[in-house]
Parts: C-alpha cells; structure tokens; sequence
C-alpha cells in the first residue's frame, strides 16, 4: 500500500513538467507553430530561474523564500518567453522552416542551460555546487493542514504549489480555447490562416502571442523540475529528455489540455514503472523504458483508424503563412 | 558538408580544451552551434525574399 502510494506521488512529480510542457506545445500548436524547441525552453527557464534565485540568496544575507519565489519566477518566465520570441520571430516574419528552428533552439537551450549550470558557480566566484535551499523550500511548501490527512492527503495535498498551479493552468486553457472568442480566432489561425486573416484575425499577431505564452508555459515545467523535484541543485543535462516526452504527450492528449492532465500523469507513471515493478533484470527494465513511446504510437494509430475531426491536428500544422504567396 | 562537420566538432573540441582550461562547462560549444543556425535560418529569408522599401505614395491633387 505504501509502495502504491510513493509511486502515485513520484508519478505526479514527474508528470507535472510534462504537463507544462504539453500545455505549452498546445497552446503552440494550436497556433499552427510546430514548436520543437520545447526541450531547449524548458532548460532555458529551468536555469534561469536558478540563477535568478542563486543571486537573490548570495547578494542578500538573510533571504526570504517568498521573494526568491517571485524573483526566479519571473527570471524562468522572461527567459523562456525570449526563448518562444526567437522562435517565433523566425518562423513567423522570417517565414523559415519551424523543425530546423525548433531542433536549433532545442540545441541552444540545452548548450544554455548546460553551460551556465555547470559554470554559475565557478562564475560567482567559486562556491562549490550551487544549492538554493531557500527558495526551493518556497517551492516545495506543502498544504498545511490537508496534507497531514492519511492517504487522501499523501495523494492529492503533498505537493508544492506548481502541482496545483499546472492542472489550473491546463483547465484554463482547456476553457480558453473552447469556450471564448479568442480561443476561436486562435484555432482559426491554426487551421486556416488565410480564412482567418480574410476575416479580420491578425494572424502574425496570434501566432507571436500564443508561441511566446506557450514557450513560458513549457519554461515553468523546467523550473518545476529544478526548484521542487530536484530541490534547487543543478545537475549536468538535468531534465533528461521531458521535452521530448512532452511533445509526444501533445499527440496523447489530441491537442486537448484537459486530455493533458491525466495524461501526463500516465505518461509520468509509465517512466517510472520500471523502478517499481518487482523482479526486473537490466534488460527488461530498458523495455519497459520504452512503454510511454508505445503507447503514443497506439493512440496515434487508434485515433488516424478512427479519423475524428476533433481529434486531428491544426491542419496548417508546420506551415509558415505569408499572406502574398497564394 | 565535410567541411561543416569539420568546423562543429572543431567547436566542441576547443570548447572542451576551454572548460577543462577554466573549469567551465563544456557545452558552450552548443550556444555556440545555436547560435550560428539561428542566423543561418534567419539569413535564408533574403534567399527566398526580396525586400522592396515603397515611398508613402504622395496622394495627387486634382
């Protein structure tokens, strides 16, 4: 029992970042912007919120958790923000190819995250490893008194903030993109550009906004990762392919952020099932690596034999729109 | 494209001689890397595209 019960809590916390990420590449997609750049965004606002919270704690003798919080918030954010803004500026004004832009960017970010985390410490000065206790303590900050609940409370309230504010943030953007009229024109731009711009949308407008929104979003999955589930330390190529899992977790979830949710909680589970699943030898444990991968590959099967309009892909997926080449 | 690899691992190899010089990181060679595709992507736009600056058409009095 509490074996189950560690396993749904490690599944969740390895889930959350996938699902920042996922919410992110929706968002994206749904722009018609195949961003691929994912893995790299997620690093470049996973460091950059550590660094921005490492700066904090060395410059300030006695820091407070609270400002640590918000300052490598904002850091991860503004980061990955620029991250989508690149992207989007050359894919979008520069009209280039969006899987060249997006494995460059991926590239990138991880030489970006990689370099500054294994040298930040050195560049300030030679501290050792770099540790911001601190703040990650804001960021792993449970519910106070639901959390002491037995098993209710061990799997649903044990969890930092980020947890809670990733399934928000999917449900909002669940509602957003189905329920309000800016959700219409954005999965207008995605699927037909022209007619969208025929009726008035302003398509480069769209396409920058959700990219540059959706590139943030996947940023805090990064930070997530850095803050809570590592505990503010930086380990050399620390979130592992999550980028990738991600954007595989966008075609799980059929471009449906709420889809995303449980999603990416399986997908979190499905990583971590060999650790947990008794009697495995090395080679076994390497197959059962490989389950998230088949499932994907089964659902896109299922969901191409069954050929529903609702759960297909923007159909300008990965084109670039310029209004004059018609 | 020989020449191309050449250079990248070029890059990483200095890059590497740099971390261990200085007790940095050995993945600046990929900022790098990064870098250079943006502006080669970036740059592929004047191939396809000609930029044409057009005067604000005066409106004729008449």
């Amino acid at each position: 029992m509490s074996m189950l019960l560690i396993f749904i809590q490690n599944a969740i916390g390895q889930g959350v970042c996938l699902l920042f990420g996922a919410s992110g590449e929706i968002m994206t997609e749904k722009s018609g912007n195949l961003n691929l750049g994912i893995p790299g965004i997620m690093y470049m606002g996973g460091i950059s919120g550590l660094m921005g919270a490492f700066f904090y704690e060395k410059a300030v003798s006695d820091p407070i958790p609270f400002v640590g919080l918000v300052i490598s918030l904002l850091a991860c954010l503004l980061v990955s923000a620029l991250g989508g803004l690149i992207y989007s500026f050359l894919t979008v004004t520069l009209r280039a190819n969006q899987n060249v832009v997006g494995l460059a960017l991926t590239t990138f970010g991880m030489g970006f995250g990689n370099f500054f985390g294994g040298s930040i410490s050195k560049l300030a000065g030679g501290v050792g490893q770099i540790s911001v206790a601190t703040t990650s303590s804001a960021y792993q900050a449970k519910l106070p008194l639901l959390s002491d609940i037995p098993v209710v409370g061990d799997v649903l309230f044990s969890y930092g903030f980020m947890t809670y504010l990733s399934v928000i943030l999917a449900i909002v953007l669940t509602v957003f993109l189905k329920r309000t009229r800016k959700g219409l024109n954005l999965r207008a731009v995605g699927e037909s550009p022209a007619t969208a711009d025929a009726a008035g949308i302003n398509v480069s407008r769209y396409k920058y906004v959700a990219t540059v929104l959706g590139s943030a979003t996947a940023g805090l999955g990064g930070l997530f990762i850095v803050m809570d589930y590592l505990g503010g330390t930086w380990t050399n190529d620390a979130l592992g392919d999550r980028g990738w899992l991600a954007i595989a977790l966008v075609i799980l979830a059929l471009w449906n952020p709420a889809r995303a949710i449980w999603g990416s909680f399986l997908f979190g589970g499905l990583c971590i099932l060999y650790i947990y699943l008794p009697g495995l030898t090395r080679e076994t444990q390497e197959l059962c690596k490989v389950i998230p991968y088949v499932v994907t590959i089964i659902v896109l099967v299922v969901t191409s034999k069954r050929n529903k309009l609702e759960s297909q892909p923007p159909v300008s997926l990965g084109e670039p729109y310029f209004r004059e080449d018609r | 494209m020989i020449l191309v690899s050449f250079f990248l691992v070029f890059m990483q190899q200095g890059s590497i001689q740099i971390a261990t010089q200085f007790g940095l990181n050995e993945n600046a060679s990929n900022i790098i890397t990064g870098i250079i595709l943006f502006f080669l992507i970036g740059s592929e736009f004047f191939i396809n595209y000609k930029l044409e600056f057009r005067k604000q058409a005066k409106e004729v009095q008449g």
